[in-house]
């Protein structure tokens, strides 16, 4: 591992101006970061340990919201009654990732920030646009089972990792960030980058921007709310297609819906399409069908992953199913 | 029909215990932290190596720039093909000394320019932390003059050429005409099955502890095969076997992977040689997966044909698998398939292909786990096309002799395990669609695979079960209550090297370095093992432990005992000293 500088800074004011130096990362639970040094992809010359700053909890908001510290761990905030009752896909989605103990290392605000998993990223052998801006990617005529559907360019394929940011991105969270210039709110939809020609430009955080929290609004359907992970194996695995769902339905016609994707993209795939067909609409089989096939029909496939098309629009489609039948979530 | 406890506990022999509840008995020391493993030996002095991989599949190596890395603080010596001191070639692999199966590959590393695999070593760094040592690997700069590679299976496989068999198993069949017979039989099926090829993933990676003491040599090391690591160590490094020590009193899984020795431990005891300091090379996942071979991926193609009454007149089972260009074998693919089902017609084919990859080597029943993965997936195919119960389909198709050989078969008891198999699941009650019984029935739906584990060739007391799982995991320690039935007391925790290395078998996968199953019942006297130099190790099998069997011993008044192994019990390595 490359040498680096240590510093526990005693509060927000200080993390964020010592974070502003070029070089400087953030360290939360370290379940990327640290595996991410290891393999000398993330080279820091100054690592800013935050988990001593107060955000680690989970608080009310008016009218039934949460606001959840950025350094609430997985496991803390997957266990919370609020969430479990209110959001069940934000529990869902995190209890689907990772594995026990990686859960109660990781924190909220890691997890946004958390790097993508092509195989190419890490590998110091193969060329990665995301590694190293102009160099190429080896993934287009590769190994990229993994790989993204939507949103991609002929730069980058690279998906996001994460679970829990599906859930957030359907619930239309809000991410509060605090810089040197004071706090700032960013939506979950704009704070996630398509990869472009810039697939190294992953979020809207300027340099030495912290994530504070992430705020939950209140979402009377998110009671009624799933999160399916399909992967290559039962656990301990990143989504190859993964979808979360809330729905309400009266009287056989659909009144509010919420729909994300994950593994399809570089950022939590807000299916705002499918969510509009849907709306006002039947709650059956072939609508959902119909809703999640127009979501897809944009895909942009490749030879590995030419699958994931139909498997996000099944997946869509049976957890709409579930939801609409309270179904069990498989 | 049903079949009684004691029937089965007859027909394998030992196992008295089966059944009841037995402590591991390694159980305190692992979870105590108490159990010591190979890259947990603490030496004053010691240093810590890490690998520079290869990373193109096939070439040479024009330049390897290491000057950055030997300017990062707390290097201590960068090794490549240029500076490296030799190292004898591999033994030609030879029946005659079976120790030469232990070589993972003839690719001499660091004495050569010469890169025959992606992830081939190509550098050695050596370091004062184990962090310093990864940071400076990742700063070397090999470049390569590439030569044209093959590496993808399915693009090759019509270069496959049949495998030669050999003592240790036939690798083809033939029986009458199954081509014609397939083509004439009112049912069959005719499928292509794939499998991909498996790293080895054991919870401790493969870790060197090598220190040197003039030509004396100890090696704490992750090993499944402690006298045939030793030979080889003492081969390669061209000193006697009498000074080497190979010590592995536990290892976190083995399962064939630390049955061969692969780069990690030659260039630990290589890195510990050049450098004169203990050396410690703990393999990351990565170097895994670069330097130690797994199981090769496979293409097969099985057909059947059945008559309508369900008997088997045609079973056609081929596959072509992979070796490495630097090493690997072919691996027992139809193996199952020769001795399972009777047929009139039986063609059997095994062919390999050799790619610019990794060898592949011994994993966990090798070739026959994943040829009868296809084998059983076909006979349910079968099953399916004829309407008929696979449970039935497999009774109907019980061999009175071996199907191939027709060799008369001693130990057979497949009729009575799948009935015994069907009454104790409840294989009546299910829904015998495909999947079609919820819960505990859906993850299975069908029978899971008759796997053949077998210690010896054919009709000498082959165990025949419907699953392996139960056998496998409780060999080791069935073995050790067995000892202790014959002997009266327990197996040594510090058993040397007693068992002849074919006893590191596959079928045992929890207790590589342990006896066969069928092992002597003979109480030997312990100070032959343990003469000096000392020999190799205690042995790594789960199955016995530090502290329960002392006790047992003084239990049983054997202290003598106790006393004449103390010399085997690696001790801590105080009062050692080293020349810098």
């Amino acid at each position: 591992m490359r040498p680096f500088a240590y510093v526990k800074p005693a509060d927000v004011a200080e993390a964020v101006r010592v974070a502003a130096e070029p070089g400087a990362r953030f360290l939360g639970g370290g379940t990327n970061l640290v595996d991410l040094m290891r393999e000398g992809i993330e080279r820091p010359d100054t690592v800013v340990d935050v988990t001593g700053l107060p955000f680690d909890t989970v608080d009310e908001l008016p009218g039934g919201g949460l606001r959840i510290g950025a350094l609430v761990r997985n496991s803390a905030l997957a266990a919370d009654g609020r969430v479990r009752t209110r959001y069940p896909m934000v529990s869902q989605a995190l209890l689907s990732g990772a594995s026990a103990q990686l859960r109660n290392m990781a924190t909220v605000g890691g997890n946004l920030l958390q790097r993508t998993r092509c195989p190419y990223f890490y590998d110091h052998a193969s060329a990665c646009n995301k590694r190293l801006p102009g160099a190429g990617c080896d993934a287009l005529d590769g190994f990229n089972r993994g790989t993204a559907i939507l949103g991609v360019s002929e730069s980058c394929v690279a998906a996001h990792p994460s679970d829990l940011c599906v859930a957030l991105a359907a619930l239309d969270a809000i991410v509060e960030v605090r810089g040197q210039e004071g706090t700032r709110r960013v939506p979950m939809a704009d704070f996630h980058k398509l990869p472009g020609d810039t697939p190294d430009i992953e979020t809207a955080l300027a340099p030495g921007e912290l994530v504070t929290a992430v705020e939950l609004p209140p979402a009377p359907v998110a009671a009624n709310s799933r999160y399916r992970k399909v992967r290559d194996r039962a656990s301990y695995a990143f989504a190859l297609v993964s979808v979360a769902a809330a729905l309400e339905v009266r009287d056989g016609t659909v009144t509010d819906v919420r729909l994300a994707l994950g593994g399809v993209a570089a950022k939590p795939w807000r299916a705002t399409q499918a969510e509009r067909l849907l709306l006002g609409g039947p709650a059956d089989e072939t609508a959902f069908r119909r809703a999640a096939e127009t979501e897809l029909a944009d895909a942009t496939t490749r030879e590995g992953n030419a699958f994931k098309a139909r498997l996000a629009a099944a997946t869509i489609t049976a957890t709409l199913r579930d939801l609409s039948t309270g179904g069990t979530a498989r | 029909m049903s079949i009684k406890y004691a029937e089965t506990e007859q027909a394998t022999g030992t196992t008295k215990y089966v059944g009841q509840a037995i402590d591991r008995v390694d159980g305190p020391a692992k979870t105590t932290g108490e159990a010591r493993f190979a890259a947990e030996y603490p030496y004053p002095g010691l240093a810590y190596a890490a690998l520079v991989h290869a990373t193109v599949p096939r070439g040479r190596i024009t330049a390897i720039d290491t000057a950055q890395a030997k300017a990062v603080r707390g290097v201590i010596d960068v090794l490549t093909h240029e500076n490296a001191p030799p190292m004898k070639p591999a033994p030609k692999l030879s029946l005659l000394d079976p120790s030469t199966l232990v070589s993972g590959t003839p690719v001499n590393y660091l004495a050569t320019d010469e890169v025959h695999w992606n992830g081939q070593p190509v550098a050695v760094v050596v370091a004062e932390t184990p962090e310093t040592a990864r940071y400076a690997a990742s700063l070397v700069r090999p470049a390569y003059e590439e030569l044209p590679a093959t590496v993808d299976l399915a693009a090759e496989q019509h270069n496959a050429v049949p495998q030669k068999g050999n003592l240790l198993g036939e690798t083809s069949a033939d029986k009458g005409d199954a081509q014609a017979a397939l083509a004439a039989a009112p049912h069959s099926v005719d499928l292509t099955f794939t499998t991909p090829p498996h790293n080895h993933n054991a919870i401790e990676p493969h870790a060197t502890t090598a220190v040197w003491e003039g030509d004396r040599l100890t090696v704490h090391e992750a090993t499944q095969n402690i006298t045939w690591t030793r030979k080889h160590l003492a081969q390669r490094f061209g000193v006697p076997e009498k000074g080497v020590r190979v010590l592995s009193p536990y290892v976190g899984g083995g399962f064939g992977g630390k049955g061969s020795v692969w780069a990690g431990t030659l260039l630990a005891v290589l890195a510990a040689r050049a450098t004169g300091r203990p050396v410690r090379l703990a393999l990351t996942r990565e170097a895994v997966y670069h330097t130690v071979g797994g199981r090769t991926g496979s293409i097969q193609r099985v057909a059947l044909g059945a008559g309508a009454d369900g008997a088997l007149t045609a079973i056609l089972h081929t596959s072509v698998s992979r070796t490495g260009r630097g090493g690997g074998h072919g691996e027992q693919i139809t193996a199952g398939t020769r001795h399972l089902y009777a047929a009139p017609n039986i063609h059997l084919r095994q062919s390999t292909v050799p790619l610019d990859l990794l060898p592949n080597t011994f994993m966990r029943a090798p070739g026959e786990s994943i040829g009868t993965f296809a084998l059983e997936s076909a006979v349910d195919e079968l099953a399916l096309e004829l309407g008929l119960d696979p449970v039935e389909l497999r009774l109907r198709n019980e061999p009175d002799r071996d199907p191939v050989g027709g060799q008369r078969l001693a130990h057979r008891r497949l009729r009575e395990a799948y009935a015994l198999g069907a009454e104790r699941f409840g294989w009546r009650e299910r829904d015998p669609a495909p999947c079609g019984t919820a819960g505990g029935w859906s993850a299975w739906g069908w029978p899971r695979p008759t796997t053949r584990r077998c210690g010896c060739r054919r009709t000498s007391r082959c165990a025949w079960a419907p699953t392996a799982r139960s056998w496998c995991a409780a060999a080791c320690r069935r073995w050790a209550w067995a000892r202790r039935r014959c002997w009266g007391r327990w197996p040594p925790t510090s058993w040397a090297c007693r068992w002849r290395p074919y006893a590191s078998s596959t079928a045992t996968p929890t207790c590589r370095s342990g006896p066969a199953p069928a092992a002597r019942c003979r109480p030997r006297a312990p100070r032959r093992a343990c003469r000096t130099p000392p020999p190799s190790s205690s042995a790594p099998c789960s199955a016995w432990s530090a502290a329960r069997p002392a006790r047992r011993c003084v239990a049983a008044g054997r202290l003598r005992w106790r006393r004449a192994t103390a010399g085997c019990t690696p001790g801590p390595p105080a009062r050692r000293t080293w020349r810098s």
